[in-house]
């Protein structure tokens, strides 16, 4: 029962919709999608997965329809410009989830890789194979709204990279999200396929402006073929009233790394989930991120590593900084199958409260079926130490410079987990740019 | 006695409700080298504590002056910009903060308080490694995080080397001598010696007499139960040895 008004919406009006959401052949599954978010609705507290971020509160302040058609901003062009980009990189434009051919290129993608929207790919006869991926690395799921994402699927990006072929350069998406004046919610879907030895790159910058609010429920499935290699990064910088819960689905086989890094510095409330499955022996993950938070914003990582093979590695460093109210959450899981011997699975998360009334919630979770694994997590949470901050004081740094200077090492740590020197830099720069705002707004007051 | 730098007035000093100092004075002037001899307890590191500005000190009574100035009402900044300086007997370990990051933006502080331009990476690297090379420091230690993995001597040296840089009026240092073994000792007290200079004091406040060998002080005071109880010439230190706390104190009361 989707007893939640905010999204009725896409319950009531699914069936009429039905006709004209692209892909006939996925219609089975949009109805069991559908059926799926009808059976429980959005997440609720009860729901142990959910315990610390509202989902239903946050939605039920408005009421969400389908995304505008046809809405052009004309200051979108230049916002993309403005994230700055190698000019022969590839890259696809996503205006409120739906592809924009205009702003969109793929100069050096090379021969056998395909890069596409979803829904050009839908509209093409021999986009079956695509279709058959769609779904199979998240399996039959009750999870409502991977179900609702499901149903409503309209666009997003498909990469799939044959067997021994290294893209060069990384491969840029871009989201805009251009508030209208309702409240709308969109569910991309996204389908990365990399091929034995294949490797790629991709980075997802997500943008928006301000205005009615915007629920995005966004899904990335990832099936990494042996010894595949994919980075994904992700700069979650979203519209100011968007609520964005975004999901990651990882399959990797033997010898396959997986690395991801969400920086989550925008937006009233972020979720980002990953869960990677550690299918064939010596396969990898890193999972990291930086979690940026003020206001009344909500940070939230959710991260399960399923270990189901020997000799996995797998890593996920969190660190992020509150202020004011901000609320942040770090559930963080190993779970290593009987099989998995020789596990080793490493946890951190560390929040700095610049605010008394900031608040992380970290739940750290070990469940060992294995009797021969190294695992282990720590979670800390605290404040700026005083005795540094004294100590950088009596050189003569200014205080504000001195805060400044360690929540930017405090950051370091985390960014230090992304192995693509570019997009370690930039991100840096991120960092430096929110901490400017941050402690510019402490200056004045 | 040439014109006061520091003047300390009757200080009295509670931690957590305790009384610490209890009528503290001593007064320094330019150019002069002062030491302060304790036994544990006496309050040493309090009195370079409420010097430097660290917060947790309740001052009851008495001032403290630097160049006239009330010190207590500055920050700890502000009293690093005026010309203080204090060695740490324990320097703070600060991870993710390389040691020549620290260092300039210290150093440039103290450029765009007194109104001058910053110096430019390179300007500043071949300002620091003249400092380093004097004082023996491996280059190295400058791309390392402030003070961490640092041996004992390494972190007494990188406090005297932020002292060489931002040339303090007054530096104070705080059992520099602790944890040092004797070729470290001297290379830190040549350090200190090198900045020697009648328009630079310096306070040097520790437990035992063998650092006064190698900066030999103008004055010595003895400090116990949070009041200077004797003051001399560098004898002093020498009878103290001698001695003993427990005798001089006696003979004091």
């Amino acid at each position: 029962m989707a007893d939640e008004a905010s999204l009725a919406g896409f319950a009531e009006g699914f069936d009429a919709a039905l006709p004209d959401l692209p892909g006939r052949a996925l219609t089975e599954a949009r109805q069991r999608g559908m059926t799926a978010f009808q059976a429980h609705g959005v997440p609720g507290r009860r729901l142990e997965a959910w315990k610390f971020t509202d989902l239903r509160r946050f939605l039920s302040r408005h009421a969400f329809g389908p995304a505008p058609t046809g809405l052009v901003d004309g200051d979108v062009a230049g916002r993309v410009a403005a994230l700055g980009s190698d000019d022969d990189a590839a890259r696809l434009v996503f205006l409120n989830g739906r592809l924009v051919a205009d702003l969109s290129a793929l100069p050096r993608v090379p021969h056998g890789v395909t890069v596409s929207g979803l829904a050009n790919a839908l509209a093409k006869p021999d986009a079956i194979d695509l279709v058959g991926l769609l779904g199979t690395v998240i399996g039959e799921t009750e999870d409502t709204l991977i179900g609702l994402n499901a149903a409503w699927m309209e666009d997003g990006f498909l990469l799939d990279v044959p067997a021994g072929i290294a893209v060069p350069g990384p491969i840029r998406i871009v989201h805009v999200i251009q508030p209208g004046e309702d409240a709308f919610s969109v569910h991309p879907r996204h389908v990365i396929r990399l091929g034995a030895s294949a490797s790629a790159t991709i980075i997802e910058d997500h943008i928006g402006g301000d205005g009615a609010a915007s629920f995005v429920n966004g899904v990335t499935e990832v099936a990494l073929a042996e010894g595949a290699s994919l980075r994904h990064y992700r700069n979650a910088d979203g519209a100011a009233q968007g609520l964005e819960v975004q999901r990651i689905h990882a399959h990797a086989a033997r010898d396959a790394r997986f690395e991801s890094f969400v920086l989550a510095v925008g937006g009233q409330l972020t979720r980002h989930e990953s869960v990677v499955t550690l299918a064939g022996p010596a396969a990898e993950a890193h999972v990291g991120g930086a979690y940026l938070g003020r206001d009344r914003q909500h940070r939230d990582n959710t991260i399960l590593i399923q270990h189901d093979a020997p000799n996995c590695l797998s890593r996920q460093v969190f660190k992020g900084v509150l202020d004011d109210r901000a609320r942040g959450v770090f559930q963080g899981k190993i779970k290593v199958d009987r099989l998995a011997q020789k596990t080793d699975g490493h946890q951190l998360n560390k929040s700095l409260l610049l605010s008394r009334g900031a608040e992380i919630d970290a739940k750290p979770e070990l469940e060992i079926y294995a009797d021969d694994v190294k695992c282990s997590h720590g979670a800390t949470a605290g404040e700026i130490d005083g005795d540094a901050l004294f100590y950088l004081r009596s050189r003569g740094v200014p205080e504000v410079a001195a805060r400044r200077l360690l929540v930017q090492a405090f950051l370091a740590e985390a960014l230090a987990e992304i192995s693509d020197d570019g997009v370690r830099d930039r991100f840096g720069t991120m960092v430096d740019t929110w901490m400017t705002e941050e402690f510019s707004r402490k200056d004045a007051a | 006695m040439t014109a006061p730098l520091l003047e300390i007035d009757n200080l009295h000093v509670t931690v957590d409700g305790r009384e610490i100092l209890r009528g503290l004075s001593l007064t320094i002037g330019t150019g002069e080298v002062h030491a302060v001899m304790g036994p544990n307890g006496s309050g040493k590191s309090t009195l370079s504590y409420i010097i430097a500005g660290r917060e947790g000190y309740d001052v009851t009574e008495g001032s403290v002056r630097f160049r006239g100035e009330d010190v207590l009402e500055m920050e700890p900044e502000e009293r690093s910009h005026a010309g203080l300086f204090l060695a740490f007997q324990y320097p703070l370990e600060i991870p993710g903060v390389g040691t020549n990051t620290f260092l300039r933006t210290a150093y440039n502080a103290h450029r765009k308080a007194h109104g001058e331009p910053e110096l430019d990476g390179m300007a500043f690297l071949k300002l620091v490694r003249e400092k380093t090379k004097a004082l023996g420091i491996r280059d190295e230690m400058l791309k390392r995080p402030v003070n961490v993995g640092f041996s004992g001597g390494e972190k007494k040296r990188n406090e005297i080397l932020q002292m060489a840089l931002l040339e303090p009026a007054l530096a104070v240092l705080d059992e520099t001598d602790s944890g040092l073994d004797i070729d470290a000792l001297k290379v830190v007290a040549e350090g200190v010696n090198a900045l020697r200079a009648p328009d630079r004091s310096a306070l040097v406040i520790t437990h035992y007499q063998r650092l006064l060998s190698y900066i030999v002080p103008d004055h010595v005071h003895i400090l116990a139960d949070g009041r200077i109880v004797r003051s001399g010439g560098k004898d002093l230190a020498v009878e103290l040895e001698a001695k003993g706390y427990q005798d001089l104190i006696r003979e004091a009361a």
